[in-house]
């Protein structure tokens, strides 16, 4: 046995081939390990990359093509950090498909977690795809596109979502009539998700009107362009002094300025602002472009609220099976002036047709006085049942033509609660019968009215109203007609999130004969629903009283009328009815009706 | 009185007990941990179609709370408290998180929907040297969930009527319903006595 001693040999001929072969293949092997990658594409994550300035983005920019070290890509960091210094930045390589080239990730996060960036539990999840529903690539930007297919493969970034989205929504041929949202599904692998930014055309009719003015995105309404990201330039109040509400109040509206627009902020200091000028004004806020780019000039215009009501002529929309349709609209058209015309064959035992005009002020340079000035003219249709009972009632002044009125009258207010107004009523009848001619109901009016302030009671509101009003016509007053009608109404409205509770009530009472316009009425779309007017009182009585109750959630409700209609001298009869309700859609069931009655539709728009 | 005279006053008595027992269930309770008072409202169920809509796509929803100390049911403030808590819905494991933002950053997850809303609830304090040691007091909270993240809006091309509705029915960014539970009298002495 021969044992090796440790002498020095040679190494054979093929082994120092292969020895200086290996070497050979080791140096080329060191230096690769040893090249630095070059920077193929820069991106942004965890911040919406155009928030940076474009200094900084265009020094970004310059990064591609460059090898990647530290010393290069550091001083842009801390730029960025300057530039935004509630985040932190970190940067991540992400491998090209060239060999030898990276993608290189400015990462951002906030220093102070942030509601949307870190607080999403799907921040954790890689995203699998990224798509845009309901448009064709060559509809957004290519720029916009490879932005949206670099999100895949990374962590969901949902500031990053929440910018494309917004830049989606801009992009030029979306703007205005598109819609985008966005959201998130299970992908079809652990850990990952599809994101998915859906775009859906707006209605034709909101493209064509609005589509240049507003701006619909999956976050809400933008007008004229406002947006989250732009800064309030500044803040103002207009209407009022600056005396009229307090200093305290007034820092935190300055303090909005050089802020992001938050309109939950701008609405809270809105009701502040309302609840210091004690609800004597209104207030809108207008957000408005501020003179310079992406600022926002916010101004809070408040105007004084009239304590006297409005008082224009009822307003209708009702469809009763038995007794027609009604439509009358009345309404201010310009500084005060009113213009009113339709038909209405709901309210009173006549159907009238025709106009209003008028002036009415509620602020006669004082919040004290109101007047009012209104001319009218109608023509009259009459029910078969109404003409036969007038023929068997010679003691009720008869039906007539034509109905023309002026009406003139003041107003006064004691406070913004209760007012009260008087004045004349001028109607010129032209009866049919016996032969056509020509009768006057000249009428002195007055009336008291109390409305109360909305009471707030938990998270509900409650308001009571309350009137009483009185028309008397006497020949002193040139009339042909002598009578006194009184007429009292109220009633209680509670709105509790979304349930509504109303009562209401009615009750009159005349003395003397008055011409048929002047006589009360129930059983139509409002009163006695269910009921036919035209079946319990032809020609309208000169007692009544009715009560209303009615409970709403959202559309759809319940109600319960009760009341009675007579002449003085009758039996009053109690009449009531039930139904049901879906916005103006409404069924209605007369309680105890034996004849010519049942299940009625009826339409009313409030 | 005839029969049907009966059921139309009947009518309304049902629908103001009705009414009476919707908005006599959910009142606030609150209890002293250390020197906060801390909320409870267990079967408030805060969190809107709405805001559930929002979070299974995966986005996150913020809940501004307000609490306000008054020394009546519809006193004025003596002290406001504003907290903001944020919820997310994991879609892979279908588990919710809340984040508290202030005054500190709190945070869990892995959540049934019951537990992180009683873990938002139960992060918003009022301190106890806030309130004066003998008075009867009541505590409203007003809750509100955030426009930037509403489904409301986001649906908003759903159809012509609901979108006409949107446009006509907002100013700008229409604000998110406030809603409000109230509890009170309370007491800081029964509160400590009781604890």
């Amino acid at each position: 046995m021969a044992l090796y001693n440790g002498a020095a040999h040679a190494y054979p001929n093929s082994m120092k081939k292969t020895l200086f072969l290996s070497l050979m293949l080791m140096i080329p092997a060191m230096t690769i390990g040893q090249i630095i990658p070059s920077i193929s594409k820069i991106e942004v994550a965890g911040f919406p990359e155009r928030s940076l300035s474009v200094d900084l983005r265009d020094s970004m920019q310059k990064l591609v093509g460059q090898r990647y070290d530290a010393e290069t890509v550091d001083p842009i960091l801390r730029r960025i950090e300057t530039e935004q210094p509630d985040f932190l930045v970190a940067t991540r390589t992400l491998e090209d498909t060239e060999p030898g080239r990276i993608r290189l990730v400015f990462v951002m996060a906030p220093k102070t977690p942030g509601a949307a960036a870190d607080s999403n539990v799907n921040s954790q999840y890689i995203v699998e795809s990224a798509e845009v529903k309901g448009v064709t690539p060559d509809q957004y930007s290519v720029t916009l596109h490879d932005e949206i297919q670099n999100m895949v493969g990374l962590m969901l970034d949902q500031m990053k979502v929440e910018d494309i989205r917004s830049r989606l929504r801009t992009e030029p041929m979306l703007k205005g009539k598109y819609s985008v949202s966005d959201k998130i599904e299970r992908g079809s692998q652990p850990g990952q998700v599809k994101l998915i930014f859906e775009a859906k055309k707006m209605p034709w009719a909101l493209r064509v009107t609005l589509g240049n003015k507003i701006d619909i995105n999956g976050n809400g309404i933008h007008v004229g362009d406002i947006k989250d990201t732009d800064i309030v330039e500044s803040v103002d109040v207009k209407g009022v002094a600056r005396s009229a509400y307090s200093s305290s109040l007034d820092s935190e509206l300055q303090l909005m300025v050089g802020k992001r627009v938050d309109h939950l902020e701008a609405d809270h200091l809105k009701e502040k602002l309302l609840a210091e000028l004690k609800d004597g004004y209104e207030i809108s806020d207008k957000f408005q472009k501020g003179t310079k780019p992406n600022t926002v000039a916010i101004v809070y215009d408040a105007k004084v609220i009239p304590w006297i009501p409005e008082r224009t002529f009822p307003e209708v929309g009702a469809y009763h099976p038995k007794q027609g349709i009604s439509a009358f609209v009345d309404g201010n058209i310009y500084k005060g002036l009113t213009l009113g015309l339709g038909t209405d064959g709901d309210t009173l035992t006549e159907r009238y047709k025709g106009y209003t005009a008028g002036y009415e002020s509620r602020m006669l340079g004082t919040r004290y006085v109101g007047a009012k000035i209104r001319f009218s003219t109608f023509g009259l249709l009459w029910k078969r049942q109404t003409l036969e009972l007038l023929d068997v009632s010679p003691e009720i002044p008869g039906a007539y033509r034509t109905r023309q009125a002026i009406e003139p009258s003041l107003a006064f207010a004691l406070n913004r609660t209760i007012s009260a107004t008087a004045g004349f009523n001028f109607v010129e009848l032209h009866m049919m019968n016996p032969q056509e001619h020509w009768e006057s109901a000249h009428e002195a009016t007055a009336s008291f009215r109390y409305l109360s302030p909305k009471l707030k009671s938990g998270s509900g509101t409650s308001e009571i109203t309350s009137g009483y009003e009185v028309r008397t016509a006497a020949h002193n007053l040139n009339s042909d007609f002598v009578y006194t009608r009184h007429y009292w109404d109220g009633g209680y409205s509670g709105k509790f999130g979304k349930n509504q509770f109303k009562f209401s009530y009615l009750a009159g009472r005349i003395t003397g004969d008055p011409p048929l316009f002047e006589r009360f009425s129930l059983g139509n779309t409002q009163t006695l629903r269910g009921w036919n007017k035209y079946d319990i009182d032809p020609i309208g009585g000169n007692r009544v009283y009715h009560f209303s109750t009615q409970w709403t959630y959202r559309f759809f409700g319940v109600f319960a009328d009760n009341g009675s209609i007579w002449n003085s001298g009758d039996d009053a009869v109690n009449r009531s009815s039930i139904g049901v309700f879906l916005g103006p859609l409404k069924l209605a069931v007369p309680l105890g009706c034996s004849s010519n009655c049942g299940i009625t539709f009826l339409v009313h728009i409030d | 009185m005839r029969a049907h005279t009966i059921i139309v006053w009947a009518v309304p008595v049902v629908l103001l007990c009705f009414l009476t027992s919707i908005y006599g269930a959910e009142t606030l309770k609150v209890h002293l941990n250390g020197e906060q008072l801390h909320i409870e409202a267990h079967d408030l169920r805060f969190l809107s179609q709405a805001a559930q809509a929002r979070l299974h796509d995966g986005a996150t929803v913020i809940y501004r709370f307000r609490l306000i100390v008054s020394d009546s049911r519809n006193g004025n403030a003596a002290a406001e408290y504003t907290y903001h808590c944020v919820f997310s819905f994991d879609i892979l494991e279908e588990k919710y998180k809340v984040s508290r933002q202030e005054p500190g950053y709190r945070t869990a997850s892995h959540l049934s929907e019951s537990a992180a809303r009683d873990l938002c609830l139960d992060s918003l304090m009022i301190p106890a040297a806030s309130i004066s040691t003998n008075s009867p007091f009541w505590i409203s909270m007003e809750y509100q969930l955030e426009d930037r993240q509403s489904s409301i809006e986001r649906s908003d091309s759903h159809s012509v009527l609901d979108t006409l509705v949107n446009i006509f029915g907002q100013r700008n960014k229409t604000p998110q319903p406030v809603d409000m539970i109230r509890g009170g009298p309370f007491r800081m002495d029964d509160l400590r006595k009781s604890k």
